[in-house]
């Protein structure tokens, strides 16, 4: 079952295209977090 | 992610950056944005947004957020809108394609 609201979110850093990104780095924001099964599959 | 790309000033207008995940490794991540290069040549090819790679260890990120399926080792498609101070505000997995733009910016103005 995937988190659910209320939950803190689990702080992450990934390599994406453009670099690193840091999920905390975004505070102040509001953040979409799309997950995808893979790429090149539409959506 | 075209439809999030269309409508990415509208999320920024919200004050609200995207991050797209999937389990593939980072070559194949950029090749993905590479081809929307080459897919929207009336566009100028940039995707505004990260899209980052939970390759290795392998779904680590993917598995924090409950969303990792462990039948095909990739993300469940799924979207989690995080508020400010880092708290999970909305989520849902989604069993064929992502949600319409406007429904998530709707959420988001309703947060």
């Amino acid at each position: 079952m995937a988190l659910q609201p209320g939950t803190q979110a689990p702080d992450f850093t990934l390599k994406a295209h453009s670099g690193d990104i840091t999920l905390s780095d975004l505070r102040g924001k509001t953040v979409v977090v799309a997950f995808h099964p893979a790429s090149f599959t539409g959506g | 992610m075209r439809g999030f790309r269309a409508s990415y000033d509208k999320f920024e207008a919200l004050n609200a950056e995207i991050i797209e995940i999937s389990c593939n490794s980072l070559p194949v991540q950029k090749a993905w944005v590479a081809s929307m290069k080459e897919d929207d040549s009336d566009e100028d090819g940039q995707v505004p947004f990260p899209v980052a790679s939970d390759f290795w260890p392998h779904g680590e990120v993917t598995k924090s957020f409950d969303v990792f399926n462990d039948e095909t080792g990739g993300a469940r498609r799924s979207v989690f809108i995080i508020d400010g101070e880092g708290m999970i505000r909305w989520s849902n997995v989604y069993t064929d394609s992502l949600p319409a733009p406007g429904e998530l910016l709707h959420e988001i103005e309703l947060l």
